[in-house]
């Protein structure tokens, strides 16, 4: 009498899995990294890493649609490389701030305003000739 | 708002050197009293009628911020400007993109550089 033994087939890998995945991986990066940047250690410097972490990623993606072409990895690939692109356009070009062409020079006096504080009080240049040094900080707002 | 508490959180520093921070924004009074009160040692300036904003040159950044918005535009372009004790201008700052901000240290050592009398 004879046995018969019985094996499962081996899983075979779809190629360049492996690829997409980190791909895809580096992309989030970029974005994970950024808001703990700003949000957990406060450093306020231009994230040029994002870009980078998801052009890389763009590339490992169509790496892996050389390796085997399917719908899904086309999809990513066109998503991953549609954020890198947003990412560069916005560090690169909206967030572009003119050189300061106002009128206050250095070595001259703060010219004349007026404003509002807070509470309402009127706040001019004069106030700001009392002896105290100020730091004027212009800031976006709350958003 | 990360900014503003980081430099309330180092307020002490800026007033051992006898300087005090004024945070000015385009918004309304109303809405800055809340930005006031969760920085009680900074000076939260309500610039919605643009007298400071326009005199130190902001409004023409509104274009690059969000082009299109003009100068109705509702933000400022970041920007720290260090004055003295007579209210003479000792430097001007503002970086090459909007999401770079001075950190308290920077500014800080700017203030020793630029006005070391304090």
């Amino acid at each position: 009498m004879t046995t018969a033994s019985v094996t499962s087939p081996a899983k075979i890998r779809p190629r360049g899995r492996g690829l997409f995945w980190a791909g895809i991986g580096l992309c989030l990066l970029g974005i994970a990294l950024t808001v703990v940047q700003y949000n957990l250690l406060g450093w306020l410097m231009v994230p040029w890493y994002s870009p980078i972490l998801a052009t890389l990623g763009a590339g490992l993606l169509l790496y892996a649609v050389v390796q085997r072409r399917s719908v899904s990895r086309i999809i990513g690939l066109c998503l991953v490389a549609a954020l890198a692109g947003f990412q560069w356009y916005m560090l690169g070009f909206m967030a572009k701030l003119p050189d300061y062409q106002g009128p206050a020079r250095v070595g001259q006096k703060l010219p004349p305003f007026q404003t509002t504080l807070a509470d309402g009080r009127q706040l001019t240049e004069r106030e700001l000739q009392d002896g105290t040094a100020s730091v004027l900080v212009f800031y976006r707002g709350r958003w | 708002m990360i900014e503003l508490g980081q430099l309330e959180a180092k307020h002490s520093d800026f007033q051992k050197r006898n300087v005090r921070i004024l945070a000015i924004s385009l918004e309304d009074q109303d809405t800055v009293k809340p930005t006031q009160e969760s920085f009680p040692n900074l000076i939260v300036v309500a610039d919605a009628e643009r007298g400071l904003a326009n005199e130190q040159g902001l409004s023409e950044a509104l274009e690059v911020i969000h082009p299109g918005s003009g100068p109705d535009g509702d933000t400022a372009a970041p920007t720290t400007i260090l004055v003295d004790g007579s209210g003479t201008v000792r430097w001007v700052y503002r970086p090459d993109r909007f999401f770079r901000r001075l950190s308290p240290e920077e500014v800080l050592a700017a203030v020793d550089e630029h006005m070391p009398a304090g």
